[in-house]
């Protein structure tokens, strides 16, 4: 119903079809973005002062007033409405105190049901603001007060959880000061945030993938690329990399769903030739909250001959690890130092599928470009991606041991359960041997030079909150169907599932099971997902963990939230089409 | 709206019972172990699978490929195997819709995967230079549902000087068989010069490895004739948006039946390729050739027009919404 009702609401607004052709990445206006709502400059050219965003707001208060409203916007040369948050795009950044109460009344301009969600926070069930789980949704003219004490720090964000609308600009940053001193001292604190736009109707989006997959890879495989690869490697070699996904029906470069072909890609609302800036001192240390608010973008974060450390992930401090690069998919939060000294760097934020980047500018002062980098060469997906634990080929089934024995100590080998409900025109494939390693950086990454941040560097400081050993194991398998586009869990979509029953106060494990060939960053609402190892070993609590195409990652969950809560990929068109479970506790 | 959605449900129903049909005799006369579950429907009628027991290091994929073949060996496995799991296992017993912290029916989450969709696909809209005579051709389907069944209009107009001369027009009900396979149920009308003829249909379509797109199609007259069709195409990516797609057309007829225009047998086949410029992937122009044979018996009431064998230049426009 939910559906329905926005998709008719958007198609009263704009048009949602247009025949056009996008053969380069759409770099975005540079005076573009919101239209009308503040003065173009500001956006553009960032005057910036510590701990505020160009041109975003900062509310720094325990009572703020939220309104959504319609708001006209320009990104690509296309006028288009956005769902907006007090007349920004982002909307206002929260800052919040750790241990306060915080009030925030959001009222609803438009015509349709909204739904403010914070994400990462942990509070009751009747604040989370899911429509169906916590609470009915915000209806038009209404104005719906939360009110929650706040329970931690770090960064954090909001953003819509009704249909598509964060995908239209529903969405902002929350910083929480920690009650104590701060552990992570900065001379400058900026938040990046990324995100994306597109001047579809998200829900005919949705729609045409269901017609075709693959509407928005440019990067197929071809002929030509064929020959070049028989001319080089020979045609045994050729011939073979391509066999298995030719067999199984997987494209070897499906890597995201959207691209540049219909998306321009935000840096706090900026388009790339928008050049946003954030502004330093020589010798500063620099904190930058990087917040991924995109809809279904990956981003690989680098800044050119700037090493980042990173001190906190999900709002969760963390040993520091110094970097050149990191992946972050939507949902998930990292929070690096910098301490630049020359003039200007880019912020470069490149799309985990190589069609194009959001981009920013760290400088001493507005108006400064750094050289921008090229874009990659996006890799193919590797048997890894397709077969998961590679060591234990050529053994026989429940090898389990063996594959032990010859070197993969660290990440043991195990075996799958799939569901029975796997078995269906649902799943596309499934894998028996899951990878349980956290230390690759995932495809596009692995053959770099760069240091690059994977799951097993993160080591929360705090240590394991709840050293309970885990009463019980459940393991879950993420599904999907790229040719009919369909996406679920255990091969059921969310209308077809019944709900994962966690009992109150207990602790348990979790295993995620990738059966695609794409990371899901998957989102448990309401309680941390305590991150282990292989081996059962705690790394850090997150609220957002990304699964790597056959990877099997595992985490402890400790159950003391009771009610219903959201448990579901954070790429938001593999949420709605049910990769999606509905969580109880009880 | 509302009657098409009964109209939906009935032929869900219909599909339904076809597959299930389909499946316990197969099941029954393959099962000797006796093992057969009463799995909830869905996985019943889902469960046509290559269900092979893992092996370390690889990896099951559905291999469920012509759903005709494969239904035989995959049958006399349960969905799963012994080994799989109950995805409702972790329930607790709890259900979505009531329960405790629930909301009232009304304003429970629905997600995208329980609605409706709808879209509009012409495949080939485009005029045709034959060796004989020039004429136009419309061919594609609107279609309304969801990933597994999808209620189909899928026609194939032929038209000169504005007149048609030629339609076959389908309803069908499509269902999933397996990943990459549908099975489609309905019926189907041709207009001729002077004839017409009503057909049901059978038939099933989907993705072959390496990417052919098959379609073959069994149709049975209320008069007791029968016609088959079959269709293959392929994609051959020249550039990312530069697209050579070869396709093949069989017909075949039980009968001779020469007033509607063809003989018994193979009565046509068509084989050619078109060559496609994807502006986006919903807009592409091409060009294309195709060359026509007509077999046996219709090879003679074609000869006289100099029609059964021709070559036919074509160019025109696929699109889709």
């Amino acid at each position: 119903m939910q559906y329905k009702d926005c998709r008719k609401r958007f198609l009263n607004t704009s048009s949602n079809y247009q025949v056009k052709s996008r053969r380069r990445f759409v770099q975005g206006l540079a005076a573009g973005g919101v239209l009308g709502a503040m003065p173009l400059g500001q956006l553009a050219h960032g005057q910036d002062a510590p701990s505020k965003n160009s041109g975003v707001p900062v509310l720094s208060d325990t009572t703020f007033n939220l309104t959504i409203d319609r708001l006209p916007v320009n990104f690509t040369g296309v006028p288009r409405m956005a769902n907006a948050i007090n007349g920004t795009l982002p909307g206002p950044t929260l800052r919040w105190k750790e241990g306060d109460t915080v009030t925030i009344n959001v009222t609803n301009r438009l015509a349709e049901t909204t739904s403010i969600h914070w994400h990462g926070l942990i509070l009751p069930y009747n604040m989370d603001g899911v429509p169906g789980l916590s609470y009915p949704g915000i209806r038009p003219g209404e104005t719906f007060q939360y009110r929650f004490k706040v329970q931690q720090s770090g960064t954090y964000w909001y953003h819509s959880h009704s249909g598509f609308q964060e995908m239209t600009g529903m969405y902002g940053a929350i910083i929480i000061d920690p009650a104590e001193e701060d552990r992570i001292q900065a001379d400058r604190d900026h938040v990046i945030l990324l995100s994306e736009w597109t001047d579809e109707d998200p829900h005919y989006v949705f729609q045409k993938l269901k017609t075709m997959g693959h509407l928005y890879n440019f990067n197929q495989p071809t002929l030509p690329g064929l020959l070049e690869d028989i001319a080089r490697d020979g045609m045994q070699t050729a011939l073979s990399r391509r066999d298995m996904f030719n067999v199984m029906r997987m494209k070897p470069t499906d890597l995201a769903d959207l691209s540049a072909e219909t998306l321009t890609y935000l840096m706090n609302g900026v388009t790339p030739n928008g050049n946003g800036t954030k502004l330093f001192s020589p010798g500063e240390r620099v904190r930058l909250r990087v917040i991924n608010g995109a809809g279904n973008t990956f981003f690989d974060m680098h800044i050119p001959e700037l090493p980042m450390t990173v001190v906190q992930v999900d709002g969760i401090d963390v040993e520091p690890v110094t970097v050149e690069e990191f992946r972050l998919g939507p949902g998930e939060t990292c929070d690096v130092i910098v301490r630049p000294v020359e003039d200007a760097y880019s912020i470069f934020a490149e799309t985990m599928e190589r069609s194009g980047y959001a981009l920013g500018t760290l400088a001493t002062r507005p108006g400064l470009r750094a050289a921008v980098p090229k874009r990659r060469q996006a890799q193919w997906l590797s048997m890894t991606d397709m077969m998961g634990n590679m060591s234990g080929q050529g053994h026989d089934m429940g090898s389990m041991e063996h594959a032990g024995e010859h070197g993969a100590m660290n990440s043991p080998a195990v075996t799958a359960r799939h569901a029975g409900s796997e078995f269906g025109a649902s799943t596309d494939m499934r894998v028996d041997n899951p990878r349980t390693n956290l230390d690759d950086p995932g495809v596009g990454l692995r053959e770099t030079s760069r240091r690059v941040l994977t799951l097993s560097d993160l080591q929360s400081l705090d240590g394991e909150v709840d050293r309970r050993e885990p009463e019980r194991e459940i393991e879950l398998h993420l599904t999907g169907n790229m040719e009919r586009y369909s996406w679920s869990i255990d091969g059921l979509e969310y209308g077809k599932s019944t709900p994962v029953h966690f009992r109150h106060g207990e602790k348990l494990r979790v295993h995620l099971h990738n059966d695609t060939m794409m990371t899901h960053p998957m989102h448990l609402h309401g309680m941390w997902s305590d991150l282990e190892d292989a081996n059962g070993n705690f790394l850090t609590r997150r609220h957002t963990i990304p699964v790597q195409p056959a990877q099997r990652v595992s985490f402890s969950v400790t159950a003391d939230a009771l009610g219903r809560w959201a448990w579901h990929c954070h790429l938001l068109l593999h949420m709605d089409a049910g990769m999606f479970r509905e969580v109880i506790v009880a | 709206m509302r009657c098409f959605i009964s109209v939906f449900k009935i032929l869900n129903q219909l599909a339904s019972l076809i597959s299930a049909l389909l499946l316990s005799s197969t099941a029954v006369a393959q099962d000797h172990s006796g093992r057969v579950q009463a799995p909830p429907e869905e996985e019943q009628i889902h469960s046509v699978h290559d269900n092979s027991q893992p092996h370390a290091g690889q990896i099951t994929e559905n291999t469920a490929d012509m759903p005709m073949e494969s239904m035989q060996t995959e049958m006399t496995k349960e969905a799963g195997g012994e080994t799989a799991r109950d995805p409702h296992a972790y329930s607790g017993g709890y259900t979505r819709a009531e329960g405790p912290y629930s909301l009232p029916e009304s304003q429970q989450l629905h997600l995208a995967d329980e609605a409706i969709l709808k879209g509009v696909w012409v495949d080939r809209l485009e005029t045709r230079q034959g060796d004989a005579e020039d004429f136009q051709e419309l061919a594609g389907h609107v279609w309304l549902g969801n990933s597994y069944q999808r209620v189909m209009l899928r026609t194939e107009l032929e038209w000169r000087d504005q007149t048609i001369e030629e339609s076959k027009t389908e309803l069908l009900y499509t269902r999933a068989l397996s990943p990459f396979w549908n099975l489609e149920v309905g019926g189907r009308i041709d207009h001729g010069d002077k004839e017409h003829r009503e057909w049901v249909a059978l038939g099933v379509s989907g993705l072959a490895p390496y990417w052919f797109e098959l379609n073959a199609t069994a149709y049975v007259s209320p008069e007791g004739h029968s016609a088959a069709t079959v269709e293959a195409e392929y994609d051959l990516y020249l550039s990312q948006r530069l697209i050579l797609q070869p396709r093949m057309e069989l017909d075949f007829y039980g009968d001779s039946d020469l007033e509607a225009g063809h003989g018994k047998g193979l009565s046509k086949s068509l084989m050619g390729f078109r060559l496609r410029y994807d502006f986006d992937r919903q807009f592409s122009p091409y060009v294309g050739y195709e060359r026509v044979h007509r077999h046996g018996e219709t090879t003679g009431v074609f000869e006289p027009f100099g029609q059964h064998r021709e070559n036919q230049l074509i160019a025109g426009f696929r699109f889709w919404f």
